[in-house]
């Protein structure tokens, strides 16, 4: 045995007593360990020379690379299961909070700017549906920031939400005050109600409708990032899969060069329950990533572009209002709307959002709603043209009537009508989204526990059958 | 006995990484709402100091007396200016949809009333025979001299003082209110007027001549401008300004709405409301120079004043003297 250390034996009384460490000199414990790689490789190097220490170092290698396959494979597993999970109950749902938040402000906004106008419409209708606004922007709000630990607060993004979500929760109140102080003083028939109602829209454009869409984006993308995550290939589990079934084909191989028979039970069921947990393992994770690609496709995609043309057609609905109400020379608002009116049906009424949504939910269950939503937004373009052509010509009372009045086809209603297809339609696409999930979660079941027994299965498997030939040695 | 001293550096080595990986100093309370400054909401279009002076008409005194105008001429009702208004059907008039009294919306109708609404009624009766034949323009007061300029509108009543500075630009009929500016206070202020106003901020629309007076005080108030009058109740309403200063009907209407203030000091100035119209329409000035008289004679105007003004201002009023030129 070598000396490891190179010094001099210090005559001490341990120094005599046997084993190849000992024998040398007497080491610290923190130096027993840092040569300890060193001393295992240089017996190993010496064992593999002979054929029964080749045989224990095959044995070594297909038990540990089964332990470790197995291993990481139902790391894999759980990981993939936890994280479809996590995007079922938090990711998806949080977005959804998001987009909720965003677009009850929005409504609000909308309702606010409509109560300045005067033409048949009902002022308990449009009261009812600001305070359905604002209790839903509120729970929202909660779900958001309560998504939000404190446990993140480190990066740049994190601190940006946190933010932004001060800013909302702080002037969410402060506007609702606003909003109860107009309504208090326009019940008395004072002006300035209005004056009121003025200052909770500019609080409301200024300071919560833009991180309202920024934190929707950042939760829109948070989801997005999850669904592929969840998505990625099992680099690591692949590897180590190819890597022991090489190993297990190389002992047999060798097994049966050197003693003429052509199988090792062992050897031959370790293989086949690998073979089983690859089989197991890529169809049930191609499956569950099948689920998640369709809930994708068919669900959160096509959702995430119906709220987005839902809140263009909130937008679009308050800058119509306002047009009426904001009736200074040189006011731009009707420009405003022509952009929105390109967004949601694009210049010649067939392009824009509403073709996109189309596209994605062709042949889907949402399809029929989309449709009859687009043709409603087509129908409301029509209705606007017509209040605008009525306001030009200095008929501002029926243009405002057209615009706002409770009866059917007027712009108002439109807008209410497509709020709700859009409305629908979501929660169908959201339906979908749930269903593939879970189908791609169920798809995951029993494969953790299925890949560990199999792992065992293996590791029994080549003990047994490598050391039944070491025996042949005693 | 030997390996002590490695045993020792492993807990030693252990004990180390355990503190600075385990435990981070805390060394004063941990706060995790921290106060913010807290956002107080404002109308739309504040200007505070010498940015709010913008627009407002110079001090000039070199036109004389700028309230005299044109004779009245009855028979104007032939002239172009006039029968262009006849032709479009409808007096298209620039008014004010905040202001309390004078020219507002009634939240409960939608309908625009007041003081100044009623002198347009009376034009367009004057000139179309039926005071329903009339196109309301809701402007702001910085957009008086535009909108007419523009020919958005044909006239502009929307208490709006005939000065100097402004006869260049457009053409005034004879006064038809004078108005006195004061200021207007919360209840438990103990301010009396501009001259204890010094350093404090005070309110009044853009462009408007009250905004000149704020800023020409000797105890130099800080002035803040806003586009409509209401939007300086709510500023005094949030305690964002001290005062608000302007034509005592204005003020009168302000206090109708919140009894909680008060119209305090002396009198700061006289301001004549004239109907502002195009400097081009001399004859549609004329004519209106003679419908105003009309209504100083048969008691329409009075009867206007009492229905929204007398009472609240507590203050008896007769039209003002018209003073023609020539």
């Amino acid at each position: 045995m070598t000396t490891v250390g190179g010094r001099a034996p210090t005559g001490s009384p341990q120094a005599s007593s046997g084993g190849p460490r000992s024998a040398a000199e007497p080491k610290s414990g923190l130096a027993v360990l840092t040569s300890l790689p060193r001393d295992l490789f240089l017996r190993g190097k010496q064992a593999v020379r002979t054929s029964p220490g080749k045989l224990a170092g095959m044995l070594v290698v297909v038990v540990v690379l089964s332990i470790v396959t197995g291993v990481v494979g139902a790391m894999m597993v759980q990981q993939k299961s936890s994280k479809l999970d996590d995007i079922a109950t938090k990711r998806e749902p949080v977005a959804t909070a998001a987009h909720q938040l965003y677009r009850a402000l929005a409504d609000a906004d909308a309702m606010t700017v409509s109560s300045f106008l005067h033409g048949g419409q009902d002022p308990a209708k449009l009261y009812a549906r600001y305070q359905r606004d604002i209790q839903r922007a509120g729970s929202a709000l909660a779900v958001v920031s309560s998504d939000f630990t404190a446990g993140e607060k480190s990066s740049e993004a994190a601190r940006n939400t946190a933010a932004m979500l001060r800013k909302l929760t702080g002037n969410l109140p402060v506007y609702a005050g606003l909003i109860e102080r107009a309504y208090a003083n326009q019940r008395q028939g004072y002006p300035v109600g209005s004056a009121y109602l003025h200052e909770a829209y500019q609080l409301m454009q200024d300071e919560m409708l833009l991180p309202a869409s920024r934190l929707f984006e950042a939760e829109k993308n948070r989801l997005a990032a999850e669904q592929d995550d969840a998505n990625s290939f099992p680099w690591w589990t692949a590897a180590f899969v190819v890597l022991l079934l090489a190993s297990l084909y190389y002992v047999q191989r060798y097994l049966r060069m050197r003693t003429n028979r052509s199988f090792n039970v062992g050897l031959v069921v370790a293989s086949v329950a690998v073979v089983l947990g690859l089989l197991w393992g890529a169809s049930a994770t191609i499956i569950a990533s099948l689920h998640v690609s369709t809930g994708r496709g068919e669900g959160s995609k096509p959702a995430a572009v119906l709220e987005q043309t839902g809140l263009n057609v909130i937008t679009g609905h308050a800058v119509e209002m306002l047009a009426l109400v904001n009736r200074n020379p040189g006011s731009n608002y009707d420009d405003l709307f022509q952009d929105f009116r390109e967004t949601l049906v694009g210049k010649r009424g067939n392009g824009g959002l509403f073709s996109n949504a189309t596209e994605l939910v062709a042949g889907t269950p949402i399809a029929g709603e989309v449709a009859s939503a687009r043709r409603d937004t087509q129908h409301w373009m029509k209705v606007h043209d017509k209040i605008v052509h009525l306001d030009n010509k200095g008929l501002f009372d029926q243009a405002v009537h057209l615009a706002v009045a409770q009866n059917e086809g007027t712009a108002g209603t439109l807008f209410y009508k497509v709020e709700d297809e859009l409305g629908s339609a979501i929660t169908k696409a959201r339906t979908v989204f749930a269903t593939q999930n879970s189908a791609a979660r169920n798809a995951l079941i029993g494969l953790e526990a299925g890949i560990l027994v199999l792992a065992v299965i293996s590791v029994v498997g080549s003990a047994v059958g490598i050391s039944k030939r070491l025996q042949e040695y005693r | 006995m030997r390996r002590k001293p490695g045993t020792l550096l492993g807990v030693l080595a252990l004990t180390a990484a355990f503190v600075a990986s385990g435990c981070s100093s805390v060394d004063g309370p941990v706060n995790l709402a921290p106060s913010q400054s807290v956002h107080r909401p404002q109308p739309f279009g504040v200007e505070v100091g010498s940015a709010a002076l913008k627009g407002v008409p110079k001090p000039d005194t070199s036109c004389g007396d700028p309230t005299v105008s044109l004779p009245p001429d009855p028979d104007a009702s032939h002239s172009e200016a006039v029968t262009d208004i006849k032709q479009y059907g409808k007096l298209k008039v620039g008014v004010d949809n905040s202001t309390y009294l004078f020219g507002f919306r009634d939240p409960k109708s939608g309908n625009l009333q007041g003081f100044d609404i009623g002198i347009a009624h009376e034009m367009a009766k004057a000139i179309l025979g039926d005071p329903k034949k009339i196109e309301f323009k809701e402007i702001d007061s910085s957009q008086r001299i535009t909108a007419l300029q523009r020919g958005d509108v044909d006239m502009v009543i929307r208490t709006m003082t005939i000065t100097c500075d402004r006869i260049k630009k457009v053409a005034f009929s004879t006064p038809y209110f004078a108005a006195k500016q004061r200021v207007l206070v919360p209840s438990d202020s103990l301010a009396n007027g501009l001259s204890s106003l010094g350093g404090k901020r005070v309110c009044a629309t853009d462009g408007s001549t009250s905004l000149r007076n704020i800023a020409a005080a000797k105890s130099n108030p800080v002035p803040v401008s806003v586009p409509d009058w209401s939007d300086c109740l709510v500023m005094l309403q949030q305690r964002q300004v001290a005062a608000v200063s302007t034509d005592d009907t204005i003020l009168a209407g302000m206090h109708a709405q919140d009894p909680d203030t008060k119209i305090v000091g002396p009198a700061i100035s006289t301001e004549p409301y004239g109907i502002a119209m195009s400097s081009d329409d001399e004859h549609l000035v004329r004519f209106v120079n003679a419908e105003l008289d009309a209504m100083r004679d048969d008691g329409s105007w009075q009867d206007l004043y009492d229905k929204w003004i007398g009472s609240r201002l507590g203050r008896k009023a007769s039209m003002p003297a018209a003073n023609y030129k020539g």
